[in-house]
């Protein structure tokens, strides 16, 4: 099979899973207990008021028409506006969805800078204590909780030492024009810091493991004893050779990670007060507000199912071997 | 997983002779009798492992402690303390004992008067039930499907691995906390939720295995020789996944101990159970850390921590099985 | 001997799940929560003759809202439940998240015991007569207790026809007497308005009835200290709208709406109107449906007029959009009409005059700029971005999900003592006080009751003032269930109530326990001359058996034999 009509194969599957996450949510939400306007109104309007409210959300309707502009909308990226706050579910996500993202890059482009050339280093110092601490605090790493970590990390050096912000984004009473005007600004750095760390720490493990069996890999092969004999640099060696191999897995890990990390941001943007996008979709699945708990979802979903996708692209680009099939 | 293109070292376990007048009884001892060999060879790989022996005696400790945790907590984990008899005098965040002479209460109490210590020896029974559960559901479901799709191709496989790659694109978290947001916070649900999603990447790597393992020659005799699909999917193919079976059995153990902890973390745990993640809900709703109560935010973290790495480790020892290359 | 039953129960648990090993593990996974064999716990008293004996009464569901919504409550409602098991009755505490819990109670009435708390109340009658009146019983109505009495009914009818204050009061009175004594809603706490704030940065507060500290004579009356120019403070969620017609009556919206937008009339911290501070100069009761308004020369925070065309407009257009938060008040008003350049006029519908007008509506409306407003169909639906009204405040910037920012209005004729005033989102208690100890927050307008507030309170650069709020945590029980239509069952359950351990333990003595669905903050309207209920188990169990009921040998109450 060729690789364009590989592409193409794989976009129409992309499309049907789209469509499936999509269909299953819209129904999930509306089997829910709880009136999805219990929100909205207030204990003291009318009922009159109260039935005006469910339908102008056009939830009286039956479920099918309901389901039908779900899809409409869906297939124009239109999420509705939410029951709550009638805000355009477009404009929430853009509120939410930069500030988790800045939020893991930056943790995991540290995770996996960290994790390379930690794992080069074990993989050469096989054997050592340093490996052995190495490794056993890299798994306990990935053992603990991130919002375990995180409240310890808040207790610590925010209350304790007063070193880090105890929460947020920015100092507080300070506005800015945009999200770019924002992110520049040591103060944001400032706020950046813990929570990044602490996911750092969570992510760093995997890159480590794989960069250190890639490393045993190539140490075991004869080669190497000749490219010695020859009086290559051994770091020069070790790297070149370790790092060609474990590139693939690595970058392909690094995508799909990144997807599952945004998917679950939720819990140390809940700690650190981060306002990100997985808070907001646990929020409005709490409080009903369906078309934003369904836009947001779509769009963590999405993450994950585009950073496959091109995890199985970069698959096939960096690795001439794998045969589209 | 960086394994599933690495060939098993089990891969000509069968003994290449399939007797056509064998009864259905002998059958099964025979398949009995290969399965146990296999698990026994790779039990004895796994142990050799000093890490591997340490995370198993970890998980053995927190079983024993999770089936006689009657025995040994001293209270009930939701039974309210009150000091005295007169009048409703409710014993909350009560010091332990360690660090007050005053305190018969081993790790103290919470905000609420509730035995700090007997909660966690009856989260024990919550986490690993979520563990363990969760364990055997995506190594057996992911196992079935993926050598269900892996040998027989085609059609099935397209529809087996289509709603594969629907369970991908959900993300874990916020999935499970729909769920559990759909059917209530019980500790069932939030099991449940878990494993919907968690064999999807069983069944992938599984299947991957099985494509290949179909294509070998011992496969294709037992084809030829008119072997049922069933017996060469037991026979000659599930012995060879086990391994990687194991593998993601033993990490589910660990994710699932982990979004159990978070669900709850967020609120949506069970309410009327005490699991270690509600525990930390519960301390972090309180503040506990702020009044230096370390006894009551501290020892759950570190028993989920416990729990988990020895899920990874056991794993880990699975991996290199399975990946000698690793060894 | 209850004791001994209990004891004989968990110790049979103990053995099953001792010997039943890893796959006991599984199936005894149902009762890990163990908690609940002292729920059941049943009374401490002598058995009736089993002959007497009849039906047990039902199991009570009391519906728990989840422990990280708000712990003292959940905290106080299981506590209460322990204690109506100890007057025999079968309780279950259900934990729900609130959507769902909302729904169980306000709308489904599906449930047997709540525990609520209801905010800005500000007249009594108002609130009872949604929640009280015979005919709002059906589901969604209001009436979730499913109380009915036809002269409850006839005492808020003529409350809130009357325009006489005085007997007003009367007819309130006399309300009061009847639930107290039909208790159809047990006031179980009083939850004060608390200021807590740091001194050394801002001083000076004085609430308001319906809004506590954090109402608009609050804000202009503040006085800051240290050359501090910003008031700054925190709410734990989100603020999701910035439409003042568009949400749902949460406090944290109220909060900012009524300092951003004006109404006609202000209260002050009596409860009375002050035109100094008001739009309106001065006010005139024309006829029984007929409010006269003068208006100030003002303007908006855009600088365009505020005209009495504007506020024609608002009213008219909130009654005739049925702006949903704005329902009650829209029933009250038919038309808003200009009279002169400086003069309004507000017409009640013939048919539904209102006594109480200023305090139910004048103060309640806002004041929209009709240059804004005029072309938005859907009022309740308008994504607004930035609010412009009249009041003390303007808007500043939005940084959704983590701050609010508004600044002082410099030409409003009432102004504030502060340049610029923050909420920052921050949902932990522990880091709300780290900053309020150090002064990156100055004030707390939540008005958490909890440890951290017991624990800093004795600080010297931290102040806390209480006052009497018009809100209180009511049990409501309901009456469709059996047994709970029985008053004397109502007020033995009330009994039962842990008032004061739920005030000192759960609540470090901050509030006081409640005795009148009318609270002491409503000043005259209130009385003290209402039945009062001792507080007791044994005084509940005493009631409960003087009233027709039994108790079987595990605790249990039974209906008796006819």
């Amino acid at each position: 099979m060729s690789k364009a009509s590989f592409v193409v194969r794989r976009l129409l599957q992309l499309g049907v899973t789209f469509w499936a996450v999509g269909t299953v949510l819209f129904f999930l939400f509306r089997l829910m207990p709880g009136d999805p306007t219990a929100f909205v109104v207030s204990a003291q309007m009318t009922p009159e008021a109260r039935q005006q409210v469910i339908e102008s959300y056009g939830l009286n309707e039956p479920l099918y028409i309901q389901y039908v502009r779900f899809l409409e909308n869906a297939l124009t990226l239109n999420f509705g506006q939410s029951f709550h706050t009638n805000q355009p579910v477009r404009e929430v996500i853009w509120t939410y969805l930069p500030n988790t993202l800045v939020l893991m890059l930056s943790a995991f482009v540290v995770a996996y800078i960290l994790g390379i050339v930690l794992g080069v280093l074990t993989g050469w110092y096989r054997g050592s204590r340093f490996e052995k601490t190495t490794v056993v605090t890299a798994l306990t790493a990935r053992s603990l909780p991130t919002f375990y970590v995180g409240l310890i990390v808040l207790w610590l050096f925010g209350a304790g030492l007063g070193v880090i912000p105890m929460s947020g984004m920015g100092t507080a009473g300070q506005s800015y024009d945009s999200f770019w005007a924002r992110i520049f600004t040591l103060d944001f750095l400032h706020h950046l810091v813990a929570p990044a760390a602490v996911l750092a720490f969570y992510y760093m493990g995997y890159p480590l493991l794989i960069m250190r069996s890639s490393m045993m890999e190539v140490l075991s092969q004869d080669f190497i004893d000749v490219c010695r004999a020859k009086g290559l640099s051994e770091r020069a060696i070790m790297f070149k050779h370790a790092a060609r191999n474990a590139l693939l897995p690595i970058i392909t890990a690094a995508a799909i990670a990144l997807g599952y990390a945004v998917g679950g941001s939720v819990l140390i943007e809940t700690v650190f007060g981060w306002p990100g996008l997985g808070r907001e979709m646990v929020n409005a699945v709490l409080r009903r507000d369906f078309p934003v708990a369904q836009g947001t979802f779509m769009v963590l979903a999405a993450t994950i199912i585009i950073l496959n996708f091109i995890a199985d692209l970069l698959y096939g680009y960096l690795d001439p071997r794998v045969t589209y099939d | 997983m960086a394994t599933q293109d690495k060939s098993s070292i089990f891969a000509d376990i069968d003994e290449g002779e399939v007797d056509q007048e064998d009864e259905n009884v002998d059958r099964w001892r025979r398949n009995l009798r290969l399965w146990r060999e296999t698990l026994a060879k790779q039990w004895r790989m796994l142990t050799d492992d000093l890490m591997v022996r340490l995370a198993m005696i970890t998980i053995a400790f927190f079983m024993i402690v999770a089936v006689f945790a009657p025995f040994i907590a001293p209270r009930g984990p939701l039974t309210r303390q009150y000091e005295g008899d007169a009048g409703i005098i409710i014993a909350d965040w009560v010091e332990p004992s360690f660090l007050s002479s005053e305190s018969e209460y081993l790790l103290g109490t919470t905000a609420e008067g509730f035995d700090i210590f007997s909660q966690l020896v009856y989260g024990s029974r919550a986490a690993l039930l979520v563990g363990l559960v969760a364990a055997v559901f995506t190594a057996g479901i992911g196992t079935l499907v993926g050598l269900t799709a892996g040998y027989y191709g085609g059609k099935i496989d397209d529809t087996l691995m289509r709603i594969v790659d629907f369970l991908y694109g959900m993300p874990l978290l916020p999935t499970v906390i729909i769920l559990v947001a759909l059917m209530g916070p019980s500790l069932w649900n939030i099991l449940f939720a878990i494993i919907v999603l968690q064999w999807r990447s069983t069944a992938r790597v599984i299947r991957s295995q099985a494509l290949s393992l179909r294509e070998r020659p011992f496969v294709k005799a037992a084809q030829v020789a008119g072997a049922s699909d069933w017996h060469i999917i037991s026979r000659h193919l599930a012995p060879n996944v086990l391994p990687l079976s194991f593998l993601y059995g033993a990490f589910a153990i660990a994710w699932a101990i982990l979004a159990e902890a978070g669900v709850s973390f967020i609120g949506l745990g069970d309410p009327n159970t005490v699991s270690w993640g509600t525990m930390l809900q519960s301390s972090r709703a309180y503040s506990a850390l702020d009044f230096g109560a370390w006894w009551w935010f501290i020892p759950p973290g570190i028993c989920i921590g416990l729990v988990v790495i020895s899920g990874f480790l056991i794993g880990r020892g699975y991996e290199e099985i399975t990946n000698p290359e690793l060894r | 001997m209850t004791n001994k039953a209990t004891t004989n129960r968990r110790s049979f648990l103990n053995k099953a799940g001792a010997t039943a090993g890893l796959v006991g593990l599984t199936m005894t996974a149902g009762c890990f929560g163990a908690g609940d064999d002292d729920e059941n716990g049943g009374a401490n008293v002598e058995a009736t003759d089993p002959d007497m004996l009849d039906e047990q009464l039902p199991t009570y569901q009391f519906l728990n809202n989840a422990q990280s919504y708000n712990p003292p409550r959940h905290d106080a409602i299981n506590l209460m439940a322990d204690q109506f098991g100890r007057i025999g009755l079968d309780m279950e505490v259900e934990v729900l998240e609130w959507g769902t819990l909302f729904n169980r109670v306000d709308v489904e009435y599906d449930y047997d015991f709540s525990l609520w708390h209801t905010f800005f109340t500000i007249d009594p009658v108002l609130e009872l007569n949604s929640t009280m009146y015979s005919e709002n019983t059906e589901p969604g109505q209001g009436n979730f207790a499913g109380y009915e009495n036809p002269d409850a009914d006839d005492l808020m009818d003529q409350y809130l026809e009357e325009p006489d204050a005085d007997t007003r009061i009367d007819l309130v009175h006399d309300l009061q007497r009847t639930l107290m004594e039909d208790l159809p809603q047990m006031p179980v706490i009083d939850m004060p308005f608390l200021a807590v704030y740091n001194n050394e940065q801002v001083d000076n507060w004085e609430a308001d009835l319906p809004h506590g500290f954090n109402s608009y004579w609050t804000m202009i009356n503040l006085e800051m200290q240290g050359g501090e120019d910003t008031l700054k403070g925190y709410w734990p969620e989100a603020l999701d709208t910035m439409n003042v017609l568009g949400h749902n009556d949460e406090n944290k919206h109220t909060y900012n709406f009524v300092v951003i937008y004006d109404t006609l009339v202000r209260l002050d911290n009596e409860g009375e109107i002050d035109t100094d501070v008001s739009l309106a100069t001065d006010y005139e009761r024309v006829d029984a449906t007929t409010m006269e308004y003068t208006i100030r020369d003002h303007t908006f925070h855009d600088g365009e007029p505020l005209t009495v065309e504007d506020i024609a407009f608002s009213y008219n257009y909130i009654s005739e959009n049925e702006v949903p938060v704005y329902s009650v008040q829209s029933n009250f008003i038919d038309e808003a009409e200009v009279v002169d350049d400086s003069t309004v006029r507000i017409h009640m519908p013939d048919d539904n005059p209102l006594g109480p007008f200023n305090l139910l509506v004048g103060t309640q409306i806002p004041i929209l700029p009709e240059h804004r407003w005029a072309d938005r169909d859907e009022p309740s639906q308008v994504n607004v971005e930035e609010p412009v009204g009249s009041g003390p405040l303007q808007f500043d910037y939005w940084d959704q999900g983590a701050e609010l920012g508004l600044e002082r209005f410099d030409d409003h004729f009432a102004p504030v003592d502060f340049e610029q005033r923050f909420w920052r989102i921050i949902p932990e208690t522990s880091t709300v006080w780290e900053n309020l100890r150090n002064g990156d927050l100055n004030y707390e307008p939540f008005g958490r009751i909890d440890r951290p507030l017991d624990e800093n309170r004795d600080e010297d650069q931290i102040s806390v003032q209480s006052v009497p709020a018009t809100s209180f945590w009511h049990c409501t029980p309901n009456q469709r269930s059996d047994g709970l239509d029985d008053p004397e069952v109502r007020k033995a359950v009330f009994n039962a109530v842990p008032r004061s351990a739920i005030v000192d333990q759960i609540l470090f003595g901050v509030p006081d326990p409640g005795f009148n669905v009318v609270t002491e903050a409503f000043g005259p309207l209130h009385t003290d001359d209402v039945t009062q209920y001792e507080e007791g188990v044994d005084i509940a169990i005493e009631r409960l058996q003087d009233g027709g009921y039994g108790y079987d040998e595990n605790g249990m109450l039974h209906f008796l034999v006819e």
